[in-house]
């Protein structure tokens, strides 16, 4: 199978010949990654330096020490770190994501309806990016993908902040990047290979995504994390030990408060969905949940009344409030396309919006720049499964 | 991002190098020298941040020092942006809070003048400045050039000055240029002043779902909508230029959902003049048109060759404007019916118990019952020089086409306009159709007046029903529709006071009247009812000539009255607006606060 073809036959296609640049026909082969070697990298004091990550000011991440081996952020977190995943992740890319929450001792998280949990101070979320060779399940792990960058969201007293750190050339540690970087990126996809520019946010834009204004008021804006809802965490996870229901393994381990978790029968749950669920085995009558909670986790912490996207007709959280069939398009969408038009997954703007890498015309509008297929396809087999007319 | 298709081709460029490598011409702004010519202040509360240094003036450092310094930011601080034209990668982001999470307001960013302080966003993904939740900021000297969505975007702030900015788009027409060159968005107290934006395929300025606007001494040219004023309450829009855009001056009110809807704005004093550009707006494909799938409130409908369009919106003041040289119309003033007459229809009462949504009743029930109204009342045009194009005799545009459709040769045939006449349709437009429904009494189905206009009883049965929903099953906060703004048949506005939308004392270049019209006649015993809806006048001009014997006589008189007609005549009490202010950092601005200019004095 011929993955390879020459960078001036796909201008071409694009129709950019004639466009001056450049006429290289250098071929693109999947990139090899490995990790180092278990030798090259410290063992780290087994216990956090919780001082250090309270001042959140340290030059490299190992300084933290939260992790057994100061080159592996992806396993093995020391005293009171747990790993967690959420059963819908939002799309990064392709990269695996390795996430990890650390609470202070005699500390615990409470529980809370349908929003973040209530984090208390001094909790870090820890989760690091690492790009694959390809998006196949076996091109997973750390050992054979490049570790980009490693994000902490950390609790101080005055509330969260971000600290985003970049993997060295030599793998051995992470360094503070406040101002975003730009990682060409070449990616095996199914029978494609697919090229892009990944790119690690700006401090200044995390907020972008991770604000939270109560009751849809600016003025009492909240830097929140987005992952850790219930209906989320709500999943079962392999830890080391066995395989456990998140929540309950968080209250056994003593960082979540259980007098504050309602009975498990109860409790909020949103169905598992990666790229390695097969879009077309979803039953019918399970597309618009499956595909209206992607579009939460992906988009709803803007596009919310309480989000940074709530001046536009697009509203994603996945309960009563959620708004896009045939809704108009408001501020400058550069289109006559509505929001959902029922049936046609083509005609809606959200669709388009997920469906293309264009700046300035995808969405979200940073943190992507590969088009994800299966979560857009989902997203079209629901758009276009919707009966009914906007006439 | 590139990715093979199905063929495994591999396109193995990216969308930021395409955009480099293809993209604007950056001509002219590349030869700006680049200066430093800044000192640092420590002053607190008045810091003054210098970006970049003396000797590292490259396009990296300065993003990066602006990006840290926002990082690194306290109330007050000034960043001086130096001289020199700037590629940035990366929008310049900021969401209120610096680093730590401290909130941070009154930033000034302030460059060495809109033409020697430029930065290019061809490389940022979106937009080239998007700031956030920070209230009494200052834009002042620099210019954005080129951004992939929006030049200057404010959202959720409190203040903003926006003080000799150029937002361009250097190449002309262009449907993939940005969306919007200086967009407050959700914001309040809003001052934009001085500024020139050019090349936008939305609107050069837009200002969306705010508070006290006031949009004055700026030029806005080749953009789609040069200014737009959208769901937002209290502006002033004076002494600005628009000119050779689309349309020039755009005050809409959109049924969003957000519960913002617009109205007290003032437009007057300015020069808007030949905006006869092609509409480049991306709008629809042709098989959403064929689907009648396509959504008609955006700027993509705007008819090539309008100078103000007021879109249901509702007390606005137009006055003392010079509005030259457009091939379509002047002054266009419509309800949402123009785009989207599903605005009038009746109520689905068979809506069962279990239905969730309030779209289920009406496509915009929703809408209504948060507060919007898709018609205009308290229009007041006054005193403005209105003329059409010389030479150009070509209305065009979707807006108006479906009802203008044989308009031209109607008239001509019937003798009403001649080959020499220089437009077809009056200088100041009006559809009329809001006011005629709000006004025609409902006859029930025994032929029993009820008392209520159409649009109230439609507007009655959505509250009933809506209601019924909300008391059974329906998960939302109660709410009704507000039968003010409904425009009630007893009410004030349409029904006893032909001033409500009307015009006085505009002339063309010779000082002679201008041309107004309806489309539709605002007087319900006039007009002919087909299955409820009502004929404008082009259908019943149409129809007469059809009758067997043709009503020639009748025709004639309807062709006459598309032209011109007494509907608009200010006969009660005119809507005047008040002066608009915005207030940023306690310092008021505009007509009776800073400014007792001409303009304010008109």
């Amino acid at each position: 199978m011929k993955k390879i073809k020459t960078l001036l036959a796909s201008m071409a296609l694009m129709g950019l010949v004639g466009c001056g640049s450049s006429s290289s026909t250098d071929e693109l082969t999947i990139p090899t990654y490995a990790a180092p070697t278990d030798a090259a990298c410290n063992d780290q004091v087994q216990d956090v330096n919780w001082d250090k990550l309270l001042q959140a000011n340290a030059t490299k991440l190992s300084e933290y020490r939260l992790f057994q081996s100061q080159c592996n952020p992806t396993e093995n977190p020391n005293t009171r770190g747990i790993p967690y995943d959420l059963s819908i992740p939002l799309f990064s890319d392709y990269t695996s994501k390795y996430r990890f929450v650390f609470v202070p001792s005699g500390e615990k998280i409470d529980y809370v309806e349908g929003e973040v949990f209530d984090f208390p101070e001094g909790s870090v979320l820890v989760k690091t990016f690492s790009m694959p060779s390809t998006t196949e399940k076996d091109s997973r792990g750390y050992a054979i993908e490049n570790v980009i960058e490693t994000r902490l969201l950390i609790h101080k007293s005055t509330g969260w902040v971000a600290r985003v750190y970049t993997w060295d050339d030599n793998k051995l540690d992470a360094t503070r990047e406040t101002n975003g970087k730009s990682v060409a990126t070449v990616l095996g996809h199914g029978d494609d290979i697919v090229q892009f520019n990944y790119g690690v946010p700006a401090q200044g834009q995390c907020t972008e995504c991770h604000q939270y204004n109560p009751g849809g008021d600016k003025t009492q804006q909240i830097f929140s994390p987005i992952g850790p809802k219930a209906r989320y965490l709500n999943s079962t996870y392999s830890y080391s030990t066995g395989d456990e229901n998140q929540i309950q393994k968080w209250i056994a381990d003593g960082i979540l408060d259980g007098s504050t978790v309602p009975d498990a029968s109860n409790r909020e749950q949103a169905k598992q969905f990666n790229d390695y669920v097969d879009v077309d085995s979803i039953p019918p009558s399970e597309v618009e949940t499956y595909a209206t909670e992607w579009l939460d986790i992906n988009c709803a912490h803007c596009h919310r009344l309480e989000g940074g996207a709530s001046n536009t007709a697009f509203k994603a959280a996945s309960t009563a409030t959620f708004q896009g069939e045939c809704e108009v398009p408001v501020s400058g969408a550069g289109t006559g396309s509505l929001v959902i038009l029922p049936g046609s997954a083509e005609s809606s703007l959200l669709y388009q919006r997920l469906h293309t890498t264009d700046p300035g015309l995808s969405m979200p509008p940073i943190g992507r720049n590969a088009i994800h297929t299966e979560g857009s396809a989902l997203v079209k087999r629901w758009l276009d499964s919707l009966t009914g007319s906007c006439n | 991002m590139k990715i093979t298709n199905q063929l495994k081709l591999v396109v193995a460029i990216t969308a930021g190098i395409t955009l480099i490598g293809c993209g604007s011409s950056s001509s002219g702004g590349n030869s700006i020298k680049k200066v430093f010519s800044c000192t640092d202040s420590s002053t607190a509360g008045a810091r003054v941040i210098c970006i970049g240094d003396a000797d590292d003036l490259s396009d990296s450092n300065v993003q990066n020092e602006l990006m840290d310094a926002l990082l690194d930011s306290e109330t007050g601080d000034t960043f001086v942006l130096p001289q020199g034209r700037y590629n940035l990668t990366q929008t310049i982001a900021f969401q209120g809070k610096n680093g730590d999470n401290v909130d941070v307001d009154n930033l000034t960013f302030k460059g060495a003048g809109m033409e020697k302080t430029i930065f290019d966003a061809s490389g940022a993904s979106a937009d080239g400045f998007k700031i956030e939740n920070s209230d009494n900021l200052i834009f002042e000297d620099f210019g954005v050039y080129e951004s992939n969505n929006n030049a200057i975007k404010v959202i959720g702030s409190d203040g903003v000055i926006m003080r000799r900015i150029a937002t361009v788009w250097e190449t002309d027409y262009q449907a993939t240029n940005g969306a919007y060159g200086l967009y407050p968005v959700e914001s309040s107290n809003i001052l934009i002043e001085d500024s020139y934006v050019k090349g936008s395929a939305d609107a050069g300025i837009y200002v969306g779902q705010s508070d006290r606007i006031v949009v004055r001494n700026n030029t806005a040219e080749k953009n789609v909508a040069g200014i737009e004023i959208e769901n937002s309450t209290n502006a002033d829009v004076y002494n600005n230029v628009a000119r050779g855009n689309t349309g020039g001056i755009l005050v809409f009110d959109l049924p969003i959902g957000n519960g913002k809807y617009g109205s007290d704005v003032r437009v007057f004093d300015n020069i808007v003049d030949a905006n006869n550009a092609p509409n480049f707006a991306a709008g629809c494909t042709d098989a959403q048109v064929a689907a009648d799938t396509c959504f008609e409130g955006g700027v993509h409908i705007v008819p090539p060759g309008t100078g103000v369009i007021v879109l249901s919106t509702s007390n606005v003041e137009i006055y003392e404007n010079t509005i030259t040289d457009h091939k379509t119309i002047g002054v266009a003033i419509t309800s949402y019916m123009m785009p989207d007459d599903r605005v009038a229809e009746s109520p689905n009462e068979n809506v069962g118990t279990e239905v969730l949504k309030y779209t289920d009743i009406s496509k915009f029930a929703d809408k209504y019952l948060d507060g919007w109204s898709p018609f205009v009342n308290g229009i007041n045009i006054h005193d403005n020089k209105i003329t059409v194009a010389d030479g150009i005799n070509a209305p065009e545009g979707k807006l108006i086409n479906e009802l203008l459709l044989g308009v031209g040769s109607l008239q001509s045939t019937l003798g009403i306009i001649s080959g020499s006449e220089r437009t077809k349709l009056p200088a100041i437009f009006y559809d009329g159709v809001g006011q005629l429904l709000a006004t025609t009494p409902y006859v029930d189905g025994t032929g029993t007046p009820t008392g209520n206009s159409v649009m109230a009883t439609i507007a009655g049965g959505i509250d009933q029903i809506a209601q019924a929903l909300f008391d059974n099953t329906l998960e939302a906060t109660e709410q009704g529709i507000d039968g003010a703004e409904m425009l009630p048949f007893t009410g004030t506005y349409y029904g006893t006071d032909a001033s409500s939308v009307c015009q006085s004392a505009n002339v063309d270049a010779d000082n002679a009247a201008v041309n107004a019209a309806a489309i539709y006649s605002t007087d319900y015993t006039e007009v002919t009812f087909s299955d409820g809806a009502p004929l404008s006048k082009v259908e019943m001009a149409l129809a007469a000539l059809k009758e067997d014997t043709p009503d020639v006589a009748t025709a004639s008189a309807l062709a006459q009255s598309i032209l011109s007609d007494s509907s608009m005549t200010c006969a009660g009490t005119a809507y005047n607006g008040s002066a608009n202010s915005a207030t940023i950092a306690g310092v008021d601005y505009g007509c009776g606060e800073d400014d007792n200019g001409d303009s304010c004095s008109l």
